[in-house]
């Protein structure tokens, strides 16, 4: 799980390299050349505890098995991306780290999700204060019916209390994060409903900065959008990576190679496969991972 | 559907191909059958707008008239002879078409009632006056013919003394001790009970009225003519309320002609009386006014002075007494069942419930008012609270309630879960959810409901006849223990009432009512316009 290459600056792997390396005749992925490979950030050591580990981490809706016993982690930040077909759990996973899952009735969980130290399930959990730390974005841009600004100022008057020119600057540097602040700084009083998709889930992506958390957990943050806003979100969390810990899930494969530097691929509830993303895409070990990323199925 | 006319013609090319043939066919009558169906439904819009149509030409027809009130201009004599026969005060041809509030009102101007009464200067009359007044004796000296004598109790003589009297007595003692110990008869002056007892023997309970009538055969009780106002006697001439015979009569009802009994001569109208009201009006005397009192005064026993004020009072105040109580307890329950309780058995059979409460019939909340609070309010010591503001208004708040929290839940439903997810993962407890983002985002929906919920609460009657609301209140409430009445049940009153010149009062209520009612639910569609939301 930890790096065997440490690159000084990015570098593109070339089709060479992973042909050489494929075990199958069956073609390569085709996505294995959109991978990037970034250095780590500042500040990370090699051997740092992950900011999330999974240990035989289980979720069941009812009787039925959603994620079963995954045993993963998310690293410091970098990118983790979670792929793998529709309805195999990777959504369950990520809404389990922040608890989300505790809004579905009859949703329980075995085994340990640790994150910054403590059990995420343990008895000692203030919920609230978990979901404060960790900032979450959602499939569907889901701004409040209410002003640009009241959307950003939310969580520091809600936590913090902030208000006046502090809670304006705040408001500011959220903005400018999520590469928002040009296009509203002059319309900031305004209603958030009145934005385009890409402009809400990047105010949606600025209202979770607002409150500095440690994690960001993004559950399939583009599937809504057009190209292009996908593009620029997709840069924007290129650009967080280093400042936060990103864990996204995604079925866009091309997504998952471009922007993260973990994957886990995931299958039926099962993680089959979890490995530095350039790994996962051009050497994978199993051969389900294998079909998955060339595209045989999912 | 619109399609070009020229659809509407079956295709040539379907007339020229024999295969299209049958199909062609088929197609006409399908138009055909689909031109009818739309005139069906525009049938039906019509029907349904004729029957609102001819409603409301109705109903403008028979309360329109009750906006004017017949007045009449005649001379009054207030003299001393008015105080023997009040009628005397009006001329001859006019004393039969006043209205009886009018001749009453001479009365009660033209001098006060006095009667005599022992009474007795105690110490104990310095804390409470009325220790003053003892028994009063009557002998023969009184009376000639009154063999026993008759002792009045001071009881009684206490309910025809004006009770500024008896002040008036602690302070002549306290100013003058000499008066200690002091027993007498004085003339004192005479309570509005025991005036109206003398004008027109009503007012006074029956265990009074054998002393009061004693009392005013011995000339120990009568009338006094007002000398300061009146000198030797005056007489004005003003416009005042004409009968309502009379106003009937001027506004042209069949009913009120005197060709409409089988003797004429009977009718409330004579014919020489209906000559003589044509003359005066011709000569201007009598006229058409404004009615002013329908808007000002309460409900009265003659028509022409009958107004629904107290009605339109009582019923913003039972509205309001409802939406305190049906709001916050609505919407708190709403909150709950919606947001916060668990799916079990027995949230399943609350909400069962509530859906039941909704279909009751309104009356059987009225019983249930009964019980609940004059009832309980008795037993607890608050009082009779029948007919009061607030028992009409606790009474509607419990039948309005379950609309409100059946509306409430509709509205708190409709805000997307998505809101609500971003709410929690940004950290906001469970409450915190709801208040900072659930209910702002539903509030047109609530008010919406709420409105007409409450409209429909201000047009209820049946309930409001059990818990007492239909009686007759003269004066509008000036607090929620005031007895009240709303404008459904004093429309509903009204109507039963034998004068039939209540029956255009009644309908110009409804009038009112409707448009109280229409401009509340104009207030609810201004609303749920202007906050239409889009997620």
């Amino acid at each position: 799980m930890t790096t065997t290459s440490d690159p000084s600056s990015p570098q593109i792997i070339s089709d060479a390299d992973t042909d050489a390396a494929q075990s199958s005749s069956e073609g390569f992925s085709q996505f294995a050349s959109q991978v990037i490979e970034r250095p780590r950030p500042d500040g990370v050591a090699t051997d740092a505890t992950p900011t999330v580990t999974f240990r035989d981490f289980s979720v069941f809706y009812g009787d039925f098995e959603a994620v079963k016993s995954v045993n993963a982690g998310v690293a410091n930040r970098e990118v983790t991306a979670i792929i793998g077909p529709s309805g195999c759990g990777k959504s369950t996973l990520l809404n389990a780290i922040n608890r989300m899952t505790d809004l579905i009735p009859g949703c329980h969980t075995k085994g340990q999700c640790i994150y910054d130290g403590d059990d995420v399930y343990g008895p000692q959990t203030d919920v609230v204060w978990l979901r404060r730390r960790i900032g979450m974005v959602f499939q569907k841009p889901n701004p409040f019916p209410k002003s640009i600004y009241d959307n950003v100022a939310y969580g520091p008057r809600l936590h913090a209390g902030t208000s006046g020119s502090e809670l304006d600057q705040i408001v500011e540097n959220a903005l400018r994060g999520a590469a928002l602040w040009d296009e509203v700084k002059d319309r900031l009083h305004t209603n958030a409903m009145g934005m385009s998709g890409g402009q809400q889930q990047r105010l949606c992506i600025a209202r979770a900065l607002s409150i500095e958390p440690d994690l960001v957990l993004f559950d399939e943050p583009t599937s809504a959008l057009d190209p292009q806003s996908t593009a620029r979100i997709e840069d924007l969390i290129a650009e967080l990576r280093g400042k936060y810990t990103i864990a996204i899930v995604t079925h866009n494969m091309q997504q998952a190679a471009r922007i993260s530097d973990y994957t886990m691929f995931m299958y039926e509830g099962e993680l089959v496969e979890f490995s530095r993303t350039a790994e996962l895409f051009t050497t994978p070990e199993h051969e389900r991972t294998q079909r998955y990323v060339t595209g045989r199925f999912g | 559907m619109s399609q070009p006319d020229a659809f509407n013609q079956a295709p040539s090319s379907a007339e020229r191909d024999p295969r299209w043939a049958r199909e062609s066919l088929r197609l006409r009558r399908r138009y055909a059958k689909d031109k009818r169906f739309r005139f069906y439904t525009v049938l039906a819009l019509l029907i349904a707008f004729a029957f609102l149509a001819v409603f409301l030409i109705d109903l403008v027809r028979r309360g329109a008239p009750a906006l004017r009130q017949a007045e009449i201009l005649t001379e009054i004599a207030y003299t001393p002879d008015t105080l023997e026969k009040p009628l005397n005060a009006f001329p001859e041809d006019t004393r039969d078409l006043v209205s009886d509030t009018v001749r009453w009102a001479v009365r009660s101007e033209v001098g006060w009632a006095e009667v005599t009464a022992r009474v007795h200067f105690t110490e104990q009359v310095k804390e409470d006056p009325s220790n003053a007044i003892v028994d009063m004796k009557l002998t023969t000296d009184d009376l000639p013919f009154l063999f026993d004598g008759l002792t009045i109790p001071r009881e009684h003589m206490l309910q025809l003394i004006d009770p500024s009297e008896l002040g008036r007595l602690q302070q002549e003692l306290i100013s003058d001790p000499s008066l200690m110990g002091k027993n007498e008869r004085v003339i004192l002056r005479g309570s509005p009970a025991l005036q109206q007892f003398l004008t027109d023997s009503t007012g006074l309970d029956e265990a009074v009225v054998e002393g009061a009538g004693r009392l005013d055969e011995s000339d120990l009780a009568g009338m006094r003519f007002n000398a300061e106002k009146f000198g030797e006697g005056k007489s004005v001439e003003q416009w005042v309320l004409a009968h309502h015979d009379v106003d009937q009569y001027l506004k042209g009802y069949k009913y009120m002609k005197p060709e409409s009994y089988p003797d004429p001569e009977l009718a409330p109208i004579t014919p020489e009386m209906a000559k003589r009201i044509d003359r005066l009006y011709d000569e201007g005397k009598i006229r058409l006014a404004f009615n002013h009192y329908f808007f000002t005064n309460g409900d009265s026993k003659t028509p022409e002075t009958a107004g629904m004020w107290p009605a339109i009072v009582g019923s913003v105040m039972v509205l309001g007494i409802v939406l305190l109580l049906c709001l916050p307890i609505g919407v708190l329950t709403s909150i709950y069942l919606e947001e916060f309780a668990p799916d079990n058995i027995v949230t399943q059979t609350i909400e069962v419930n509530i859906n039941n409460l909704a279909a009751i019939p309104s009356i059987l909340f009225g019983v249930l008012g009964l019980v609940a609070f004059v009832t309980f309010g008795e037993w607890m010591g608050w009082g009779n609270l029948r007919t009061t503001a607030i028992v009409g208004g606790a009474t509607l708040a419990l039948m309005t309630l379950p609309v409100i929290i059946i509306s409430t839940r509709a509205a708190l439903r409709a805000v997307p879960d998505s809101i609500r997810r971003a709410g929690h993962a940004m950290g906001a407890t469970r409450w915190q959810v709801v208040v900072h983002h659930v209910l702002p985002a539903s509030i047109s929906g609530i008010m919406t409901g709420s409105i007409i919920g409450l409209a429909q609460a201000m047009g209820e009657t049946a309930p409001l006849i059990i818990v007492g609301l239909v009686a007759f209140v003269p004066e509008a409430p000036t607090g929620p223990v005031d007895p009240t009445t709303v404008m459904p049940a004093q429309i509903f009153s009204w109507w039963g009432m034998p004068q039939r010149a209540f029956q255009e009062r009644a309908a110009l209520a409804i009038l009112v009512l409707l448009a109280v009612v229409f401009i509340l639910n104009a207030i609810a569609l201004v609303i749920r316009a202007r906050s239409e939301k889009s997620w």
